[in-house]
């Protein structure tokens, strides 16, 4: 039940109470929600690159005929792809392709040997040995490279990881501060409440009621503020979402999560609002002791 | 709320050679005897300054003597705990001469703070505090803020808080001061009918008028020494 039975003076936490948590739940929302699209994109880039590898096949310029040895190269490494288990599909870029894909660079009109690019995707279900896959198509060639993306992934994840854990500390961080602002406004409170609390003693209250009604009190007020928190950081990220949707091709464009989103930001006020109330809890039961 | 029985002739509240002093000032009540019984009806005198509000104080334990001893409801007052303390409170209905309302809170809320202390239900409330407050004459007053009543409006409504629970003991500090005879008279018969339900009524005034029509026994404070009229 949020309501309370006996409403404290709020003249000063009415205002101030709500102010601060929804400040602080609105930085700890933006903060908790990067975390979250972080850790959204890594998983999206993680699946992605897990299930794809690229070989290189450079051209062997001792060869007679570079264009037509690098050919015949290839179609020994598809082959080797078709009997190898875990390889779902392959796609070898042709010749014409590569030299679209370096035209704006080097123009269109080339007629030195190039490297060729198989792009290899992964199977789900069936893991690939890269290993095996490596020295079986490093037979035909050493002129290969396979590239795997597990080096880059893993500095990836190592660096999302410590950012996060800096996200999570400034999390934890906030919700301190919050505690123990809340506290101060909680004696504050108290103090502009002193002759109501000294009257409810003497009509009968036990410290543990004036404590549930006070703190309750308090918790709505940082409800209410985190409410208003949670809505601004909402709207920010949407904002910042239809944005990054005009951004094309860029890194940006994978500014895409799902609403769950905006629902595990919720945990972020009503942690507020839990912490509100014990933290307003314990400073009512302390400096009760001291009054009676 | 009824009652609980209990023996007539075992003190409720007994004060053995309880002084009282506030921080290093003078003793403002010296060597007190007193024992309160239950259905005892008391008129409490004496001139202001004389001590009547800091007996209360004792009786209704907003203070501890600073020597003597100080006995309620059988329990020494020294070795009370807070949470006994707020139970033996909900016993004592208390009229504070400078009324103690909550200002931010209506009429009704007022009266009903014992109640809802004690956790009644809202329903309850809502039947036996508007009656109550009727009683008292303030049915038009009944959302309205105390800031917004007069004196002898603010203390009916201190009269009905205090009797709402009907209280083991009823403890009132000038409680007829800011109203006319008629009223005061009619406050005086809401006690008398409590008293007879076996409330223990000590009521300080100054009022001889009272004191004569009502023939209750009389205390009398003078430089705090306590004297049986």
């Amino acid at each position: 039940m949020l309501k309370t039975d006996i409403a404290f003076k709020t003249d000063l936490n009415k205002n101030f109470l709500p102010f601060i948590t929804a400040f602080m739940v609105f930085v700890a929302s933006i903060t908790f929600a990067t975390a979250l699209i972080g850790n959204n994109l890594a998983k999206d880039w993680n699946n992605h690159m897990n299930n794809n590898l690229t070989i290189q096949v450079l051209p062997d310029m001792s060869a007679k005929i570079p264009s037509q040895e690098i050919e015949e190269r290839i179609n020994n490494i598809t082959t080797i792809l078709k009997q190898t288990p875990g390889v779902k599909s392959y796609y070898a870029m042709t010749r014409s392709e590569t030299i679209n894909l370096l035209k704006p660079w080097i123009g269109d009109k080339i007629d030195i040997p190039l490297p060729r690019i198989i792009s290899v995707q992964t199977s789900n279900v069936i893991p690939l040995n890269t290993k095996t896959l490596t020295s079986e198509i490093k037979k035909y060639s050493s002129l290969i490279k396979l590239e795997t993306y597990e080096t880059w992934m893993y500095d990836l994840k190592n660096t999302i990881s410590a950012v996060q854990t800096l996200l999570g500390m400034i999390i934890v961080l906030i919700l301190l501060t919050t505690a123990v602002t809340i506290s101060y406004a909680t004696k504050s409170g108290l103090n502009i409440n002193k002759k109501v609390i000294n009257i409810m003693h003497m009509v009968g209250a036990t410290n543990k009621y004036i404590s549930t009604q006070f703190s309750r009190q308090m918790m709505i007020l940082a409800i209410s503020g985190g409410s208003i928190g949670y809505v601004i950081s909402c709207i920010i990220i949407m904002i910042m979402k239809t944005i990054s949707k005009d951004i094309s091709d860029g890194i940006i464009a994978n500014f895409e999560f799902s609403s769950y989103v905006y629902l595990q930001m919720l945990i972020i006020p009503i942690i507020a609002g839990i912490i509100a109330k014990i933290s307003a809890m314990l400073t009512i039961r302390k400096e009760l002791n001291k009054m009676v | 709320m009824p009652k609980t029985q209990s023996d007539s002739t075992k003190p409720i509240i007994s004060l053995q050679n309880a002084g009282l002093r506030y921080n290093a000032g003078p003793e403002v009540l010296k060597d007190i005897n007193l024992e309160l019984k239950p259905g005892d009806f008391y008129f409490l005198t004496g001139a202001s300054g004389a001590g009547k509000t800091s007996l209360l104080k004792l009786l209704h334990l907003a203070h501890k003597p600073t020597r003597g001893k100080v006995k309620i409801f059988g329990k020494d007052i020294d070795n009370i705990k807070q949470e006994d303390m707020a139970h033996i409170r909900r016993r004592i209905g208390i009229v504070f001469q400078d009324y103690h309302l909550l200002d931010h809170l209506s009429v009704l809320d007022n009266v009903a703070l014992p109640l809802r202390i004690v956790g009644r239900s809202e329903r309850y409330i809502q039947t036996h505090v508007p009656e109550l407050i009727e009683w008292v004459g303030l049915k038009n007053f009944i959302n309205t803020k105390p800031k917004l009543l007069s004196g002898g409006q603010q203390q009916r409504v201190a009269i009905a808080r205090a009797v709402i629970n009907n209280p083991d003991i009823l403890i009132a500090d000038e409680p007829t001061g800011n109203v006319d005879e008629d009223m005061a008279k009619k406050l005086l018969f809401l006690f008398l009918e409590l008293n007879k339900m076996g409330t223990t009524v000590i009521i300080a005034t100054h009022s001889t008028n009272l004191i004569k029509q009502f023939h209750f026994p009389v205390l009398h404070l003078e430089n705090g020494n306590l004297t049986r009229v």
